[in-house]
């Protein structure tokens, strides 16, 4: 039985609709990403499962377990849901010292009520050793690294023992190394842990890497679903292609519309069987590769490639689709 | 320069702080501070003062929390509903109650008698309270609406119930805010002139601010220095709330609380039980508040004298206008009064923001010659009205080269000392919300810095300026302590105009002109956000 399910979820904000009946299932300890582009509803679902929107009247089902969370009928309140929540702008309460603001959910929930001073100790210091955190717990958050502050979430999180832990664009706000670290981190944490854990993001890396699996989410739906690896060598629909991959979108041969993807382009100095004449508009050294724009009558566009080969512009190539 | 400037302002707006406490004379002060009277009247200060402000903290954050984290239909109305105490003139108010609850004639006494009499120090307290809690609730709606949403958030998903949110999160990152508020409806509550005039007096209970009218009204200029040293007590009580402003502000940094994503208003619902509670105490206590005391000066102003009390509601079968023709075509003090509030009123709001953007343009740049110029420009504010009319009356009376004294001229320099950091405030905000790439771009673009001013700046900041003009008028409109000190032969204000109509008892004129000024103040505020475009007025 899956652990999270949700059955046509839809939220709306006045006459605004936000999410479409959104239908999922989440397995018990499985890594799933909501991967999409600004607006696309994602942050909506997320704060759904916690509770922290209300979803429409009409809406249908958001079960963990064997408990109904949200329907028509059944509301129940985020503070009862059992669920951690890592936002993006950390949410470290800045008049609490680290210890207190993991212990902070040891405290409010009622199942952890007969827990004495020493055991919430034990839990915090263990929640703090998992993150790497151990001995700053007298810290208060403005004097702690963003990249510590969204630990100290973390530890918050992991601390109550969540059913499901959700990750609200957790690193977007880190720097580029930090947030390769604390991702490697996240990763194995959950591994660890085996714990169900949805991540939002809109870093196409970020859920490539992470996930178990991803669903990726368009204007309110799930646009498609499945494993990294088959969303990337597959995409199922042209925006999977455009958004995962890169993808471009041109009439082929026979005059039909095709998603093309650019590293799939091999080129050659002479015609071949299907191949497609272009002209080296523009070159971009990457490092261990180069990117190139060509322009093909054609395919009545700009081509995009990439090739460990230096060409020269203003040189004619040869494409052929793999 | 640019100092001499800062020095001209700071010899202008606190001349008058300065000329009082050379009136203070050392034997009169001893006598007085030995009086019994003098320590009844400190008594009643501080006593009406700390208790209102308590009061009102209170409610302005119960109602703050309501009003920031949730939205509903008519919202925006509620809230201009819950300002009215503070938009309508004090005295207006004051009138109000006395004509709903004085213990005689009172409209309402048959349904429900004020608890302890509306006259006293119990009067004055909850007048106190009601007419300064939209300060308080304005203080705390900032603060709340600038927190971290996802900080609430965070603590709900550990378990916290709503009333633990506001107990464990809220509550410890508001307690600047809380001793602000609490300094600030200090500040307001010992300079009040007109709700100790018509709650407290009728009873004896003479607070600071009615002892330095009460010695002026006596002895005339002779009661000067018996005045001076009542307002050097009441000056150093207001110094206390600046004090806590400054000290605040620079502990500021440990509060920072918006970062990352900005906080949205949350779409949770609201329970139905919650919502209607509100509603319910909303209802009751705005009826309360302003509701009913008004409805009933309205009343008594369209039916004849005494009509309410002996035959009831029947006296709506015969309602007349006639008050407000009188008032409006016959009556020669309110043109008078019309007159010097508007002519005087809308020329002291011109000065203060041309005063406001030509200080902006000097000092933008320049960090601590602009924080010189704020508080040159927020002690007055702070400064019991009082305090500030008296000092006027010492400085420009002739003594040191300028008379000014039974002119215009001299309540409009006190308009104008009170009210200045009202614009100055706004414009500041909008000033450095604009992108200092705007300025450069101009500048590239072959703009002088004036130019930028003028084609930039200005136009940008059209909103604040317009917004900010009337936003300096209505409290002056409303304004009666410094007016009544500083009220002449050639100048009258609406405030002076309905105090003496109060005093020659005809309160049903009094009542009618009360009536227009709050229909005029009301105009004003839609007006001043319309051409703010939302950002300023309520």
């Amino acid at each position: 039985m899956a652990h999270l399910k949700i059955n046509n979820l839809t939220k709306s904000y006045g006459a605004n609709k936000i999410l479409h009946g959104i239908s999922l299932e989440v397995q018990q300890g499985e890594f799933v990403s909501f991967l999409g582009p600004s607006g696309c509803g994602k942050t909506t679902t997320l704060r759904c499962i916690a509770g922290l929107e209300t979803p429409d009247s009409d809406s249908g089902d958001i079960t963990v377990g064997d408990k109904t969370l949200s329907s028509q009928k059944i509301f129940v309140k985020p503070e009862d849901r059992n669920l951690g929540m890592v936002f993006q702008s950390y949410a470290v309460w800045p008049h609490m010292n680290v210890f207190e603001n993991v212990a902070f959910p040891l405290r409010m929930k009622k199942r952890f009520n007969d827990l004495g001073h020493n055991e919430i100790s034990k839990i915090v210091s263990d929640s703090l050793a998992l993150v790497h955190l151990s001995g700053l717990e007298k810290r208060f958050g403005n004097e702690l690294s963003g990249g510590q502050q969204q630990r100290v979430a973390l530890a918050r999180a992991l601390a109550m023992s969540p059913q499901i832990l959700l990750l609200d664009e957790p690193l977007s706000n880190l720097d580029v190394i930090l947030r390769e670290e604390l991702r490697a981190e996240i990763q194995k944490l959950q591994r660890h842990l085996k714990m169900t854990t949805i991540l939002v993001t809109h870093d196409q890396r970020e859920a490539l890497s992470l996930s178990d699996r991803i669903f990726l989410m368009n204007k309110g739906k799930i646009e498609a679903v499945g494993t990294p690896e088959e969303l990337y060598t597959r995409p199922p629909t042209v925006f999977a292609a455009e958004f995962l991959v890169g993808g471009q979108t041109f009439n082929d041969k026979s005059g039909k519309p095709q998603s093309f993807i650019p590293r799939r382009w091999k080129h050659y100095p002479k015609p071949g069987l299907g191949s497609y004449e272009t002209q080296v508009v523009s070159r971009l050294y990457l490092g261990s590769e180069y990117e190139y724009w060509v322009e093909s009558s054609q395919l009545q566009g700009t081509v995009k490639f990439f090739s460990a080969e230096k060409l020269e512009p203003g040189s004619k190539v040869y494409l052929t689709y793999q | 320069m640019n100092w001499i400037f800062i020095f001209l302002l700071g010899v202008f707006f606190l001349a008058p702080l300065t000329g009082l406490l050379s009136q203070v004379n050392a034997e009169v002060l001893r006598e007085i501070y030995q009086s019994p009277s003098f320590l009844k009247s400190l008594g009643v200060t501080l006593s009406s003062s700390i208790s209102a402000s308590l009061i009102s903290v209170i409610i302005g954050m119960l109602f703050a929390r309501q009003f920031a984290h949730n939205l509903w239909r008519f919202k925006r109305l509620q809230r201009l509903m819950l300002l009215i105490p503070y938009l309508v003139p004090n005295f207006i108010l004051a009138i109000a109650f006395v004509v709903a609850w004085n213990p005689t004639t009172g409209l309402l006494n048959y349904w429900a008698v004020f608890p302890g009499g509306l006259y006293g120090l119990f009067g004055m307290i909850f007048l106190f309270s009601i007419t300064h809690m939209p300060v308080a609730f304005l203080l705390f709606e900032e603060k709340l609406k600038r927190i971290d949403s996802s900080l609430r958030e965070a603590a709900r998903l550990s378990g916290a119930s709503n009333f633990k949110v506001f107990l464990k999160i809220e509550l410890p990152l508001l307690r600047p805010a809380i001793i602000g508020a609490c300094g600030l409806c200090f500040a307001l509550n010992i300079s009040a002139f007109a709700i100790p005039a018509w709650i407290g007096a009728p009873e004896k209970v003479y607070p600071l601010t009615y002892k330095v009218y009460q010695a002026i009204q006596l002895g005339g200029l002779e009661g000067l220095p018996q005045a001076a040293s009542y307002s050097v007590i009441l000056f150093l009580l207001s110094l206390i709330p600046l004090f806590l402003g400054f000290w605040l502000q620079g502990n500021e940094k440990k509060y920072v609380l918006l970062s990352g994503k900005t906080a949205k208003e949350s779409s949770e619902k609201q329970g139905i039980i919650g919502f209607l509670s509100f509603q319910i105490w909303f209802f009751i206590s705005q009826t309360i508040f302003w509701i009913a005391p008004l409805m009933c000066l309205f009343l008594s102003t369209i039916v004849k004298p005494g009509c309410l009390q002996s035959i009831g509601v029947k006296c709506l079968n015969e309602i007349s206008f006639s008050h407000y023709k009188y008032v409006v075509f016959d009556l020669a003090e309110t043109k008078a009064g019309l007159h010097g509030s508007l002519l005087y009123g809308s020329l002291s709001a011109l000065v203060i923001v041309l005063m406001a953007i030509v200080s902006l343009a000097l000092f933008s740049k320049k960090n601590a010659q602009l924080k010189t110029v704020e508080t040159i420009l927020t002690i007055p504010l702070a400064t019991p009205g009082a305090i500030i009319a008296l000092g006027l009356i010492v400085v420009y009376s002739g003594k040191y080269g300028v008379n000014l004294y039974n002119t215009p001229w001299i309540i409009m320099t006190a308009f104008i000392i009170k009210h200045a950091s009202l614009a100055f405030q706004p414009l500041r905000t909008g000033l450095s919300n604009i992108s200092p790439s705007l300025f450069e771009a101009a500048r590239l673009s072959g703009a002088s810095s004036a130019g930028v001013w003028r084609k930039i700046v200005l136009p940008i900041l059209r909103p604040e300026y317009l917004g900010g003009f009337f936003l300096v008028l209505i409290p002056i409109l409303g304004e009666l302590t410094m007016s009544v000190f500083l009220t002449s032969p050639s100048f009258q204000s609406i405030g002076t105009v309905l105090f003496d109509l109060q005093d020659y008892a005809d309160h049903a004129s009094a009542g009618a002109l009360a009536i227009l000024l709050v229909l005029l103040i009301l105009s004003l505020n839609e007006l001043s956000r319309f051409l703010s475009r939302g950002k300023l007025g309520y």
